[in-house]
């Protein structure tokens, strides 16, 4: 059994690439003051990631692995754009109070809902409902 | 008296139904113990030994399968069939034969220990 699925791996590539292009291309908007751009990019960030994750995860092979696959796609991109955006925040911005602040909010605010993920990820079985598995 | 049987009938149907539910998928992975079979195989099977106090449509067959495959309790080779596309023929995987086994060991067994045996034949025999 692989700790990672071809699809989640293909995924993680996406998602680093979309992530590395959207950060320069928000804080490169955010210099030049085109604030009218930064929500197509975030708009577009957000629409590519979701559909990216959707096709792959929906084609992903739930026997392939032993956990819920939908729960490891939200920690993957959990990590990928927290590991890329944060640090580009901090060489954008400044490390400074206020954008520590930000970072901090937003990984607390996100990793909260990480963990209701997994808690329900954690009572099922591959992603299915264990009450429904044997009737 | 008819009414005492009317009221037994009714009492029998409702603990049935919730006896049921999960019989299936006992039923369904006993099919594949010994060979690979196909879905209407199955069918027969589980309608045969349970004489036709578990009825199954294909419908809920598949998707159980289709769970099962997922769940890596059932794997499937495709055989030509007689006429048409290929069949899907289902085994059990050794995950699924171990599963079978320790279910039948901790549950089914017990209706085999003296005590449960003569308590059951006593009530039937009467």
């Amino acid at each position: 059994m692989k700790p990672l699925t071809k699809n989640l791996k293909y995924f993680s590539g996406i998602a680093i690439i979309f992530s590395i292009v959207f950060f320069y291309n928000l804080y490169a908007a955010l210099q030049a003051q085109s604030y009218n751009k930064i929500w197509v990019y975030a708009l577009l960030y957000g629409i590519l990631m979701f559909c990216a994750g959707l096709i792959l995860g929906y084609r992903d092979p739930v026997r392939e692995s032993r956990t819920d696959l939908g729960f490891q796609y939200h920690l993957i991109t959990f990590i990928i754009v927290n590991a890329i955006g944060i640090p580009a925040l901090f060489f954008a911005m400044g490390l400074n109070i206020e954008t520590i602040t930000g970072a901090i909010l937003q990984s607390f605010s996100w990793g909260l809902g990480l963990f209701v993920h997994y808690y329900f990820s954690s009572k099922s079985l591959k992603g299915m409902d264990k009450e429904e598995v044997f009737v | 008296m008819n009414n005492d049987n009317d009221y037994k009938a009714k009492l029998l149907k409702n603990w049935e139904a919730t006896y049921k539910k999960g019989q299936l998928s006992f039923w369904l992975l006993l099919s594949l113990k010994d060979q690979p079979v196909f879905v209407s195989e199955i069918k027969d099977f589980i309608e045969t030994v349970t004489k036709g106090t578990i009825s199954c449509e294909g419908q809920s067959l598949y998707r159980a399968l289709r769970k099962f495959y997922d769940l890596e309790i059932v794997d499937f080779e495709l055989r030509k069939g007689n006429k048409g596309p290929d069949r899907k023929y289902y085994s059990l995987t050794p995950i699924g034969k171990e599963l079978l086994h320790e279910f039948t060991q901790r549950n089914i067994s017990l209706f085999y220990e003296k005590k449960v045996a003569d308590l059951v034949n006593n009530k039937t025999q009467k």
